[in-house]
């Protein structure tokens, strides 16, 4: 019997953190949350708890690339070969968390030759990697900016286009690989190229409270969860219960948001502003603002949507300059107040 | 009911008559504390951490964990694959059917393994291990604990802080002390143990059932805010070993002594700064153990033996417990108890290295050791063609296909040389010799690392530090195109620092440079000798150094630190000459007013590129710099 996870609801404190990763549920073309911050913060408890949150998916039986039966332009060859074209048998799974090791090789991530059936048959067959495994669910990697370059190369790809293509050892195959970027480090440890920086939607930095109640309260609660598992989720189950109906809502709700004329041109004033490069920040932001409404039951963005997520947003697109040693996300504080945004 | 022994814990037992060894035994009474409280709970405390050289204290301990637990060891080049298992690539040629071999972790469920680290140990395995120890309590098999003996401190990039590290609940310094100390340390534990209740394996619901009481707890908070420790880990560690140490007594609640013991254990070893007692008007000064037993103690807290580390004796902690007006005082203890834990003189900021600086460094020598220091790795980096090994240490990652492509064409010959009659044809396995092995060779683009050596001598220093600063800021700004590395030391007094250690994070950068001290004499010799250091093991670790010297030249400390004007320039001349064996760019950065002989004198012997810094102006800087990588 797997031990249960620490329930989402059961988090003290860290709004920001939370509010990045269910905004990242709610709206998966917001592509991703980077978490910054010392070990032992919580980040990885968090993201579990997310996952163990969300609403079910529909796979197709048997598939190793979590196909989803609803789109069958998209099936992967193993499903196609399997349904000739009609309907698949289907059930339902909770979104996979796939960790990326730190010694990963390209081959574990990309998918590569199946061995056994090579050295037992001589035949030639794919075995999908990590990347297929992750679909439609996170892809968690740790240690972020430790990460080596050509891995960092292959996931962007997949990351801008959703597709994961394999040409090497003979073998060619495309599949889907759209899955919820989430990447966590220690900002002291090293620099992340502004590429791969640029990709994440949302960045938060996460510490642990100086609060000495909050502390308290913090390893009491972790202690209660390790004595008995069971008994302490079955205590949050309906705080964790209300949660996935909220982010299920405002999955539902996601599409139905206006955002106004003038919202967007707020939006735009502050992105220019603070002088972030390209328009992926506006993008991003435009995202964030409508799925932070949904979440909140709003049927239009307004400012104080604005407000609350620019800095998660923007913090990490800020053009580095790197004798100002102002906190990025001051600045955006700053570019809120000039533009007559209430932070 | 077993008789409660009059000793809460086993520190008691170290802090006999007053000696020149308290220090030293009371960091082997934790080291054989925290052996006996992983033997009662190796699943909940998940494994220690020890910090020390090789000798009898570390056997002294395997041996505890040998009888108690069973102890394998793990050897540090052990593959990912082996430590969860994988196909068994050779039994499955061999067979033709496929066969997995089952992993290190699972075959030895419920012993304890050992990692011994003499140099550096792959990140990769260190993430696996603590992969492995974190998930092993969600699959609730009797999940192996994991002690790792490291050799020597390493603060920045060693196991004490890498993911791993967090997650063992203590860390422990073992200390160096005659056989004789040692001897009569175990004796007394042994003692101690006989007279302990239990040192078996404690169930997880006897340690759920003590209490933790609330003023506990809060001193406990308290004080990890204090010593700056943000990680969570320390925090249920703590709690965890104080629950355990309870248990193992018999008692069903936490009192001070076992909090004390959590603290020394798990807490004193992860701070980040160093712990102030609360009442600065207490005599006692939280540096010097040793005056502990002088101080003008409240009434209750008798300390018996001159060697208090505030584990007070049994009787009077039952008083002291509920009072309220105690939970001060009891923070204070707890503080003193954590500043006793750490070893005398790491107290202070660790950075400094004297005027003798040892040339056999102990870091420089042991990861020099262990790194293959190759642009071509087995590993690491872009795959960039396949290769037959020589020898088995050249095994890398094995490229199956092209094997097999080595191996197919041999076919006829081998199936006709070895028959094997009883097997179908369609499942017979491809023969594979060693001559038909590929590897797949990696090639990793060499970092550079840039090292500035700064002159903080004089007047001019501040103004020098803030041009070296913009410099340093200015490449850490760009380095995520060439993944380098910058590296700062500054010189004045007699001494010479790394106050940057070689990094890519512009963060830390930034936090380490704020408020350099200036002013002073010239230890030049000083200054290159500890370039030199730094820059042969970049060397050693496969990077190449590129080195910046910013000074006007003008010596006037001798690498013994007499102030013979004489003396320095010789000495400085002579490591000026090592440096030019190093064989890297260096780069020599006059900063006088006008250029000067010595300086330049220094420069033709270092072999560096000279230029004089008026001529190039403060935002040429860091373009020069930035040429001569």
């Amino acid at each position: 019997m797997s031990k249960p996870v620490f329930p989402f609801s059961a988090i003290v404190a860290q709004q920001d953190m939370k509010l990045a990763l269910q905004l990242a549920a709610i709206d998966a073309s917001i592509s991703g949350v980077l978490v910054f911050g010392d070990r032992g913060t919580g980040k990885t408890t968090a993201m579990r708890a997310l996952a163990a949150l969300l609403p079910a998916i529909q796979v197709a039986d048997d598939c190793k690339y979590q196909c989803d039966p609803a789109k069958p332009q998209e099936r992967c060859p193993d499903c196609e070969a399997r349904s000739h074209g009609d309907s698949v048998a289907t059930h339902s799974v909770q979104p996979a968390v796939v960790d990326l090791p730190l010694g990963a090789t390209e081959d574990r991530v990309v998918g590569s030759l199946d061995i056994e059936k090579a050295l037992i048959n001589g035949e030639k067959h794919f075995e999908p990697g990590l990347l297929a495994k992750a679909h439609r669910g996170f892809l968690y990697i740790d240690e972020v900016n430790l990460l080596e370059d050509h891995i960092v190369d292959v996931l962007l790809d997949v990351a801008v286009s959703g597709v994961n293509v394999v040409e090497r050892d003979g073998l060619s195959i495309r599949h889907a690989a759209r899955f919820i970027l989430v990447g966590s480090g220690n900002p002291e440890e090293g620099e992340l190229r502004p590429q791969l920086l640029d990709r994440f939607g949302l960045s938060v930095e996460v510490s642990t409270p100086d609060n000495i109640e909050q502390r308290m309260q913090i390893v009491r609660m972790r202690d209660e969860f390790e004595h008995d598992p069971d008994a302490f989720a079955k205590r949050y189950a309906l705080k964790d219960e209300r949660e996935r109906e909220r982010i299920a809502t405002a999955q539902r709700r996601l599409a139905d948001v206006d955002i106004g004329d003038d919202c967007l041109r707020r939006m735009s004033e502050l992105c220019l502003t603070l002088g972030t490069d390209g328009l992926r920040g506006e993008l991003s932001l435009m995202r964030a603002c409508r799925a932070c409404a949904a979440l909140q039951g709003a049927p239009e963005v307004n400012d104080s949507h604005i407000g609350r997520v620019a800095a998660m947003a923007l913090a990490h697109r800020l053009r580095r300059d790197p004798l100002d040693d102002t906190n990025a996300s001051s600045r955006v504080r700053r570019a809120l107040d000039t533009v007559g945004l209430a932070a | 009911m077993p008789e409660l022994s009059t000793q809460a814990t086993g520190l008691e037992v170290a802090t006999d008559a007053g000696d020149s060894w308290r220090d030293e035994r009371l960091r082997i009474a934790l080291a054989l504390e925290a052996v006996a409280l992983l033997r009662a709970d190796p699943q909940g405390l998940k494994g220690v951490l020890c910090i020390g050289p090789d000798g009898p204290l570390r056997d002294a301990l395997r041996a505890q964990l040998n009888t108690g637990l069973g102890l394998v060891d793990i050897p540090p080049s052990l593959a990912p694959q082996q430590l969860h298992g994988g196909l068994d690539i050779a039994a499955t040629l061999a067979t033709g059917k496929t066969v997995h071999n089952v992993g290190l972790w699972q075959r030895h469920a419920g012993h304890a393994f050992a990692l011994t680290s003499s140099g550096t140990i792959p990140q990769a395995l260190l993430q696996q291990l603590a992969k492995a120890i974190e998930h092993s309590a969600d699959e609730g098999t009797d999940a192996p604990a994991l002690v790792v003996f490291d050799d020597h401190r390493d603060d920045e990039s060693g196991i004490a802080s890498s993911p791993l590290g967090e997650r063992l609940c203590a860390h422990i310094e073992l200390p160096s002390v005659p056989l004789s100390v040692l001897q009569t340390c175990l004796d007394a534990h042994a003692a101690y143990l006989d007279a302990d209740t239990t040192s078996t394996r404690l169930s997880s619901d006897a340690i759920g059932q003590v209490a933790l009481p609330e003023a506990v707890l809060r001193d406990l908070c308290t004080l990890a805010v204090q010593l700056g420790i943000t990680s969570m880990h320390a925090m249920t560690a703590c709690v965890r070993i104080a629950r355990v140490n309870a248990a193992r007594h018999g008692r069903n609640r936490i009192i001070e002594a076992d909090i004390t013991l959590a603290v020394q254990l798990a807490l004193a070893p992860r701070r980040a700064l160093a712990p102030v007692t609360m009442q600065p008007n207490t005599e006692q000064e939280p540096s010097d153990p040793s005056t502990e037993g002088e101080r003008d103690s409240p009434p209750q807290q008798t300390i018996e033996n001159s060697g208090a580390t505030g584990d007070a004796p049994l009787a009077h902690d039952q008083t002291h417990d509920n009072d309220e007006g105690g939970d001060n005082t009891r923070l204070e203890r707890l503080i003193e108890a954590a500043t006793a834990a750490i070893p005398a003189g790491l107290l202070d900021e660790p950075v400094a290295m004297s005027t003798r600086p040892s040339l056999h460094g102990q870091r420089s020598a042991a990861a020099g050791r262990d790194r293959k220091a190759s642009v071509h790795s087995n590993t690491r980096g872009r795959p960039v063609g396949v290769q037959r090994p020589r020898a088995r240490s050249e095994l890398g990652r094995i490229n199956l296909l092209e094997t097999l492509k080595a191996a197919v064409p041999w076919q006829t010959a081998r199936r006709a040389e070895s028959p094997s009659s009883n097997r179908p044809e369609s499942h017979r396995a491809i023969e594979t010799r060693w001559a038909d092995i590929r590897c797949t060779r990696f090639r990793q683009s060499p970092r550079t690392t840039t090292v500035f050596v700064v002159d903080a001598s004089g007047s001019a220093a501040l103004h020098r530090l803030a041009e070296a600063k913009g410099a340093v800021q200015v490449i850490l700004g760009e380095c995520y195109v060439r993944r380098d590395r910058v590296a700062l030391i500054t010189f004045n007094h007699d001494t010479a620092r790394l106050v940057l250690p070689p990094t890519r994070s512009l963060t830390r950068a930034n936090r380490q440079l704020q408020g350099l001290p200036g002013g002073g004499s010239t230890p030049l010799a000083t200054a290159f000798q500890c370039a030199h250091q730094l820059m042969r093991q970049l060397q050693r670790e496969g990077e190449l150094p590129v080195g910046v010297f910013m000074t006007d030249g003008r010596a006037n400390i001798a690498l013994d630190g007499t102030a013979s004007r004489h003396q320095a320039i010789a000495d400085a001349e002579v490591q000026a000459k090592r440096l030019a064996l190093l064989n890297t760019r260096l780069l020599f950065i006059d900063t006088s007013p006008r250029p000067r002989r010595p300086a330049q004198a220094l420069a033709e012997h270092m072999q560096a590129r000279y230029t004089p810094l008026p001529r190039v102006g403060i935002d040429a800087l860091p373009a020069l710099v930035s040429g001569a990588a």
